[in-house]
């Protein structure tokens, strides 16, 4: 029981970090949908895990714990994908700004012979 | 008179080799009169930075254009600025030729290169054609035979992931059309920039042919150049940009 509620507690931090966000423009809002979807979800699967069990049914899944592991996997590699995406674009941005600060200070040798 | 471009990147490369890199492609240059050439140099954030005075890197037959990044960015970011800055017109350029500083590209290589492109080319600013450089066609005496396997396989990547046939993908030496550069755009900041490169011409629909080169392995080179170890960041990079585009 004890596990179940630091568990909810941690839970729902999140859940009201995640609100903040919407509220701050943080993150896209298509992602903080999916972001939430994902922990109402869990948040639900703790408070009754029967029906965890009647959703995975629903999608063909014996157990409400295998449906957990695969939801986790596939939003784990959309997290990842999406962490690339957001490096690369941060590291693009760092280096247009250097090229940007290169350019504007060129330096002429003109040649020896003309 | 034809606009030519030398675009060079230089990282914490020695002086004298800079020097000496330089002094060679001036020499090679003397014999083109009909060419009008301008080196661009970037220094990519060296420490201690380059100097790139008129005594230290000037050059004969050339102007040299210095460009430095304040903070090092990686081979790939130090080409595109050279690129970039070809792009925005400062100087007129009609056809633009990339070498490493680092005493393996032979300047005269280079010229043959760029005679050729031009021989074959009417028109570089509306014509996308690269001419690349192949040490498998020419020669490479002193390759390691480590090296010469991992180039091999990287043959069938390239084929495998970019449909281009080339006997040498990751060769230094290359000659685009002024079209050809406008129509690329490089993100890749380290070694893989090669690989990212054929990406983008296939993307841009340009003609690539190959040329053969000698490329000399010296101790200085070896230190310098790509690391064995950095094939598996550059497949890591291929596949990671072929899943997440």
């Amino acid at each position: 029981m004890i596990y179940r509620i630091l568990g909810l507690i941690v839970l729902f931090y999140f859940l009201l970090n995640l609100i903040g966000m919407r509220r701050k423009r943080i993150l896209a809002p298509g992602v903080l949908v999916v972001y939430q979807t994902i922990l109402v979800f869990i948040i639900l699967s703790f408070l009754f895990p029967d029906g965890a069990n009647r959703v995975a049914n629903f999608f063909g899944i014996t157990r409400g714990a295998d449906f957990g592991i695969y939801s986790l996997s596939l939003f784990f590699l959309f997290l990842s994908f999406r962490l690339v995406r957001v490096s690369r674009s941060g590291q693009e941005t760092t280096h247009r700004l250097v090229r940007e600060l290169a350019l504007k200070e060129i330096m002429v040798v003109r040649r020896l012979r003309t | 008179m034809i606009q030519i471009a030398f675009l060079i990147r230089s990282f914490n490369e020695s002086v004298p080799i800079v020097q000496e890199s330089l002094a060679a492609l001036d020499a090679a240059l003397a014999s083109h009169a009909d060419w009008e050439p301008t080196v661009i140099l970037v220094d990519d954030g060296s420490r201690p930075p380059l100097n790139a005075g008129e005594r230290t890197l000037g050059m004969n037959n050339a102007d040299l254009i210095f460009i430095r990044h304040p903070i090092q960015l990686g081979p790939g970011a130090a080409l595109e600025t050279a690129m970039e800055f070809v792009r925005r017109g400062t100087v007129p350029v009609d056809v633009a030729a990339t070498f490493d500083p680092d005493g393996q590209h032979d300047p005269i290589d280079l010229c043959g290169m760029i005679g050729e492109l031009l021989s074959s080319c009417a028109d570089p600013a509306h014509e996308n054609i690269v001419l690349m450089g192949s040490r498998f066609l020419g020669k490479a005496p002193d390759m390691q035979p480590r090296r010469r396997r991992l180039l091999l396989a990287a043959r069938w990547l390239i084929r495998f992931f970019y449909g281009y046939q080339l006997t040498d993908a990751h060769n230094g030496l290359r000659v685009f059309t002024r079209r050809a550069l406008e129509l690329i755009r490089l993100k890749s900041s380290d070694f893989s920039y090669a690989s990212e490169l054929l990406a983008e011409l296939r993307k841009s629909g340009a003609e690539i042919r190959e040329f053969p080169v000698t490329i000399r392995y010296t101790d200085y080179s070896r230190t310098k150049g790509q690391k064995d170890s950095n094939a598996f960041s550059i497949l890591k990079e291929m596949l990671l940009r072929k899943l997440i585009p």
